[in-house]
């Protein structure tokens, strides 16, 4: 398989992250107010601390964290967070499509064609999805520009006050919720065996790549909707939606294009991850690719059941919230491989001086 | 009975009468018989296949010139014809019948003599063909006016004017087992990758072709399989472009019989780049380069856009321009998918229709499709005049990027398809389907999508814009530099 750039997959994974904070749930009850800006703050400097010991583990050879020196046991346990995240994903596009300009549109539909195109990206592999993703996100800042072109009239910077009116266990349980979203992280370490080299630096890109959009549409939340904020299901939809760039009236039938493209491209990357973690671990090529059908299968059919039970799906959203799947999946587990291959790494040195 | 491959025989009678057998006593196989030197000597060759002035000056008036005074051996004749008379620039020994059969068809002049069991094939084609004109494709503003022909020694003579340069190669050999065509394999060493030479040729040594009349019956054996929509392989009739196309680490394949060479690998933005770009000023290029991009968008985009955003998301187009809509939408009976598909495949029929027909009656056809129908269906209430007017829009964007025309044709109809029946999520759906077959598609391990995706910024200054010459000139990057491998990993892989 042609192997790609940590360039690349920076960009692509930075979409795949900048995609959770455009469709959020209508009942995920996320505070977008001024607070926002330090849990996103927060939630960044965490994940970069959870990632110091693996870095300094990996710095030569990053791939070695998706090896399989966890055994099956953590393949399966990152598969089960991938699928988890696969059907997340799926029910948050499903909910912001319908809930936006779909309306008409069934579920069963809306589900059914975003499981083939990325039945069809599985099939073509990682360099069309990562290639693909580039140009997506290159549609993405064309749309962020041409919001912030939009709606700079409508900019107050009035609207911006002090931080920190909430109580800090509030403080730390947004932290935690944002700090659990960043399930690429579990994508990049069964990916970066795929990357040409300098894989880490992936990180580089998509970290600060993903912190950045993310506080620019928050600053953008606050000062353009106000007061109105709360009241807001889709805040960025509902920025392009008061966009006017003369061509287009308003900008949010393309908003809803540029994220059904970011979630597509993001259950693509999360097939493949869970295709290579099965190469890695417990089955050949042709296995492991009926096995990422049957996690896009399984994913199509939780997230039609939660189209219609929304209740369950809080509960199921509370589990990946709560911050510990991520940690497993995402932390401990290529923490672990990471550790096993350095101590072994040691002992084969050792062995070769004496 | 002799099979092709046999070598010759010393006897001429014998070897005349196989070569007539060989080639089942064709029609147009002429044979002259003479004595020289008192030796008996035959000349072969295909009728209409060779200048007769330079025959009678060149090959009879030498052979006459030597009489019949002097008594010669078989041997010495063909001596003295090798080392002593200047007969022709092209000039070969054969000695089996397979290789004497394919020179005598190619339009080569055959000298065979009674004791010498071999021959020469001597050159002096002379059949019909058509001049250097401009070519009918591609046209240009500046630059040459010559296109190329359907000669492959006339085309190759026009790239050689154009690289006289030792290091440009043109390696001649054949294609089809029946048609025995000669192509040309040309690049620049140095310039083109080595393994990329070795793999064009050993693909076009394994054609299983019978008959190769034009590049196109070579090009799917030189692309990855699969790829149905879009091409790895590009055509060109202009020499210039050609050479510049090899200057830039191309292969390119001369096919004798056709005007139209091939170059590998195409890139997908070399889709957009012509000759004018370089001869105008870069900032009016980078425009017109820009210009092709979006004309392109809207060739494939725009009618699948409009069908699916006035079905299903009205509130995107300004109110004014709304209002005029629903007044055209409401008095046809048609949807707008239907009316956008009708008047699409009346397009498509006129094209072809006209691109068919003769072209004295291209006018008429031009009347009837564009004036009678065009009018009629409007004003018959048939079809909106927007959607004619959407239409006409993408037919002439869709000639602005003519080497994606056929692409474009298949893409548009779907976009229509998918946004009449699913408005915006069926864009957006097809629009990624079509993305990740673009970007899964690789031209010899160069990334189709490149320099875009993989993105290369030293390529960029002749992508989507263009700068000036001096910039072009420091470093012209060659389709390896392109497949996201740095330099210093390409080293260190050696």
């Amino acid at each position: 398989m042609d192997k790609i750039g940590w360039g690349q997959l920076g960009i692509v994974l930075a979409l795949s992250r900048i995609f959770a904070e455009a469709a959020n749930f209508p009942s995920d009850d996320i505070n977008y107010g001024m607070q926002r800006f330090t849990v996103i703050v927060l939630s960044y400097i965490l994940l970069g601390i959870a990632l110091i010991p693996v870095y300094i583990l990996t710095k030569n050879d990053a791939s070695v964290i998706s090896c399989s020196i966890s055994g099956k046991a953590g393949a399966v346990i990152m598969i089960i967070y991938l699928v988890m995240a696969s059907v997340s994903t799926t029910t948050r596009l499903q909910f912001y499509t319908s809930s936006t300009i779909f309306d008409a549109a069934p579920p069963w539909i809306l589900i059914l064609f975003v499981s083939i195109v990325c039945l069809y990206g599985l099939f073509k592999g990682i360099p069309a999805v990562v290639r693909t993703g580039v140009i997506v996100a290159a549609l993405f800042l064309f749309l962020l520009m041409a919001v912030i072109i939009g709606v700079s009239d409508h900019i107050q910077p009035d609207f911006l006050y002090a931080a920190f009116t909430d109580r800090p266990s509030t403080l730390f349980y947004d932290v935690i919720a944002e700090f659990s979203k960043n399930g690429e992280l579990v994508i990049f370490a069964l990916l970066c065996s795929d990357v040409r080299k300098n894989a880490f630096r992936s990180l580089y890109v998509c970290l600060p790549a993903a912190l950045g959009v993310q506080l620019l549409m928050t600053f953008l939340y606050n000062t353009v909707l106000g007061e109105y904020l709360n009241n807001t299901s889709f805040p960025f939809y509902m920025l392009s939606a008061l966009s006017d760039i003369s061509l287009l009236q308003r900008l949010d039938g393309i908003d809803v294009v540029v994220w059904v493209m970011s979630a597509v491209i993001k259950i693509s990357l999360i097939s493949l991850a869970i295709y290579s973690a099965c190469t890695k671990s417990f089955l050949n090529k042709k296995g492991a690719r009926i096995a990422a059908i049957a996690a896009l299968i399984v994913s199509g059919g939780a997230s039609l059941y939660f189209s219609v039970n929304t209740n369950d799906f809080l509960n199921f959203a509370t589990i990946l919230e709560s911050g510990i799947p991520l940690i497993t999946a995402g932390f401990i587990i290529p923490l672990c491989n990471a550790m096993f291959r350095f101590l072994q790494k040691k002992k084969e040195e050792r062995y070769e001086n004496s | 009975m002799h099979e092709r491959n046999d070598e010759m025989e010393k006897n001429l009678e014998h070897n005349i009468v196989n070569i007539r057998s060989l080639m089942n006593n064709t029609g147009d196989l002429t044979i002259k018989n003479a004595m020289v030197g008192q030796v008996p000597v035959s000349i072969l060759f295909c009728e209409g296949q060779i200048n007769t002035n330079q025959m009678a000056n060149l090959v009879f008036r030498p052979l006459n010139n030597i009489g019949n005074e002097i008594k010669l051996t078989g041997q010495q004749l063909m001596d003295m014809i090798q080392n002593q008379l200047l007969i022709a620039g092209e000039q070969k020994q054969v000695s089996d019948y397979d290789t004497l059969i394919m020179f005598v068809m190619s339009g080569f002049t055959v000298i065979l003599a009674d004791g010498a069991d071999y021959g020469f094939a001597i050159g002096m084609h002379g059949f019909d063909r058509r001049s250097v004109k401009e070519p009918s494709t591609s046209i240009n503003l500046r630059g040459s006016r010559e296109g190329f022909v359907e000669a492959i020694r006339i085309n190759m003579s026009m790239v050689r004017r154009r690289v006289k340069s030792a290091r440009l190669v043109l390696k001649t050999s054949k294609a089809g087992k029946v048609s025995g065509t000669d192509i040309c394999l040309c690049y620049i060493d140095g310039k083109a990758d080595k393994k990329l030479v070795e793999e064009i040729e050993a693909r076009l040594s394994e054609l299983p072709l019978d008959m190769v009349l034009e590049g196109g019956y070579i090009q799917p054996f030189l692309e990855e399989k699969g790829d149905l929509l879009f091409s790895e392989a590009g055509t060109t009739e202009r020499p210039d472009t050609f050479a510049a196309k090899l200057w830039e680490g191309r292969v390119g394949i001369i096919v004798d019989g056709t005007p139209f060479c091939l170059y590998l690998p195409k890139l997908f933005t070399e889709n957009f780049q012509t000759l004018d770009d370089y001869t105008q000023k870069p900032v009016y290029t980078s425009l017109m380069r820009i210009l092709r991009y979006v004309a392109f968008l809207a060739a494939v985009l725009l009618p699948g856009f409009y069908v699916a955003i006035a079905n299903f998301n009205p509130e995107l187009i300004p109110d004014s321009l709304l209002l005029n809509l629903a007044a055209s939408i409401q008095i046809t009976p048609y949807n707008l998918m239907t009316e956008c598909l009708i008047v699409h495949i009346f397009y498509e029929i006129l094209r072809e229709a006209g691109l068919r027909m003769p072209t004295d009656l291209g006018h008429a056809v031009s009347i009837v499709g564009g004036i009678v129908i065009g009018d009629i269906l409007v004003s018959a209430g048939l079809v909106g005049a927007p959607v004619i007017l959407i239409v006409a829009v993408s037919a002439i964007t869709s000639f602005i990027v003519p080497d994606l025309y056929n692409s474009i044709v298949i893409m548009r109809f779907s976009f229509i398809l998918a946004g009449g029946m699913w408005g915006l999520f069926g864009i957006t759906i097809t629009g990624l389907l079509y993305l990740y077959k673009i970007c899964s598609m690789d031209a010899y391990g160069v990334p189709f999508t490149a320099p875009v995706s993989p993105f290369s910024l030293q390529a960029m200054r002749d992508t989507f814009i263009r700068t000036d010459w001096r910039i072009l000139s420091r470093k012209n990057p060659v389709p390896s530099d392109l497949n996201g491998v740095t330099t210093e990993e390409r080293r260190k892989n050696g």
